[in-house]
């Protein structure tokens, strides 16, 4: 894979996401410099004007790499992942919505008519006349069209062929820029790709491997909401302070972000390497703290985790074992 | 026979959207529909969720602007437990604020809309961008400006 003149292709897209991973990369600083010398950017919604059009009128496999974020929410999400899976040789679920659901897969707990009717009629919604989306309008002009939405939120993988997995909400920009020196280095025959399928832009063990925090023998007679420790001791293990704390289940690559300022870890980086589900781990690592024997004690203890399937799948539900709540896969449609 | 012209998608902001124009007999703009092709369920989603995961959620709506929701999620959690902050509490707020407003117009500014000033609206595609603005100041230029942003970050 050495350079021919003609600069390799490089596109980002954003499904179902925020726009964050986006700002991630543009925070690499110089690094864009480095993107600008050895790519050609054609599709960058961000960035720049290029139209989905012009993405279809492109070769099969011509673009070098694809960063692909955000989740799949609707037909149009899963339409452009297959486009650009069709035009890109490699392409990296980007961060966590396109590698594990992120925030938005939590709305896998609920039927999409259920979201729906949510959104549009909330106590700050103005809808008098009760108007929701619909997939097909019909104007005097025309029809109108906007995307159905799916049954549930899924991750890039549960939709194409996904070659690296890239973790994070939003990736760090210093993993991002290792990422693009090293595709730097692949394309000027320096370096080779990690096997498909590899987790790139993070460690391999998990966020308390990376945290100062001082660690005892951790055990817990109530789990506290952190408004309720404040202050939080600035040294010890914020577990050990009876804080749920995600980082056992984590992975690293973050240098314990949160933890390193007072706050818990909440899992952004998704499942650490050889962990099969998430939210399984991670009850396992809060059940192992736990100082009690009695049942009763351990259900009260346990009561103190006031929402356990948004601590233990915050950001994975989609990605999980699971993937969603059964109500959610009904195929009601809106 | 009336004529219409898709935008799709809109670029350089965040957020997802769609514009499709319809002209008349005479080329006119006969009239113009915004659409919304995104919903992710938030407002579904942050029900039942405790007060105090509502500033790490809710920041999550929008990546390029998480400081505002951060800040709507923080207040509302003030008045969930219906306190008042303390002045310093108020004024680091303020700082953060302060700091995102910079950043966001920046980010605007350079990446996202000002690129259609400098370059112009006619300029292509490929350089009406950020990296096309690098391309027509001197990589020179852009290599000096990039550092000053980097250090506004910190």
């Amino acid at each position: 894979m050495t350079v021919n003149g003609n600069k390799r292709k490089f596109a980002m897209y954003w499904a179902a996401s925020c726009g964050g991973c986006e700002i991630a990369v543009l925070n690499t600083h110089e690094k864009i410099l480095d993107v600008d010398a050895n790519f050609e950017v054609v599709f960058w919604p961000v960035a720049m004007d290029a139209k989905y059009k012009d993405v279809e009128a492109m070769e099969d496999g011509s673009i070098l790499l694809t960063l692909f974020n955000g989740g799949i929410r609707n037909d149009e999400n899963e339409h452009i992942a297959k486009l650009l899976r069709r035009k890109s040789k490699i392409i990296v679920a980007f961060g966590s919505c396109a590698s594990e659901g992120c925030i938005p897969g939590l709305a896998n707990l609920s039927p999409v008519g259920e979201i729906v009717s949510t959104a549009f009629h909330t106590l700050t919604t103005d809808n008098p006349n009760e108007i929701y989306p619909r997939s097909t309008f019909d104007v005097p002009e025309g029809e109108l069209h906007i995307p159905t939405l799916s049954s549930v939120l899924r991750p890039l993988d549960q939709v194409v062929d996904v070659d690296y997995h890239m973790p994070g909400c939003p990736p760090e920009s210093h993993q991002i820029a290792a990422v693009i020196e090293l595709v730097i280095k692949v394309i000027h025959g320096e370096a080779e790709l990690p096997p498909k399928g590899t987790v790139i832009g993070a460690g391999n063990s998990t966020v308390c491997d990376e945290c100062p925090r001082a660690r005892n023998v951790k055990s817990i007679k109530a789990f506290k909401r952190i408004q309720d420790i404040a202050p939080v001791d600035p040294t010890l293990c914020i577990l050990e302070q009876g804080v749920p704390c995600n980082g056992p289940a984590t992975r690293s690559g973050c240098n314990a972000r949160c933890p390193q300022v007072g706050a818990q870890c909440i899992g952004c980086y998704g499942p650490a390497a050889g962990v099969m589900d998430y939210g399984a781990r991670l009850i396992t690592a809060f059940s192992s703290v736990i100082d009690a024997n009695e049942p009763d004690e351990i259900e009260k203890i346990l009561d103190g985790i006031p929402d356990p399937t948004g601590q233990v799948y915050r950001f994975n539900l989609a990605g999980s074992l699971l993937k969603a709540n059964r109500s959610a896969w009904s195929k009601e449609q809106v | 026979m009336t004529q219409r012209i898709s935008i799709d998608p809109i670029t350089r902001l965040e957020g997802h959207g769609k514009i499709e124009i319809f002209l008349d007999d005479q080329g006119n703009v006969a009239n113009t529909y915004f659409q919304i092709p995104e919903l992710r369920g938030f407002e579904r989603f942050v029900v039942g969720r405790p007060i105090e995961e509502m500033a790490l959620i809710t920041n999550r709506i929008c990546g390029v602007c998480p400081e505002a929701h951060n800040m709507a999620a923080s207040k509302a959690a003030d008045a969930a437990y219906k306190v008042d902050p303390p002045r310093t509490g108020k004024m680091l707020r303020e700082l953060l604020y302060s700091a995102f407003y910079c950043a966001d117009h920046t980010t605007h500014f350079y990446a996202l809309g000002g690129p259609d000033f400098v370059m112009g609206p006619d300029a292509p595609v490929a350089e009406r961008n950020i990296l096309g603005v690098i391309h027509k100041v001197g990589l020179e230029i852009g290599s000096k400006v990039i550092p000053v942003l980097r250090s506004r970050v910190g």
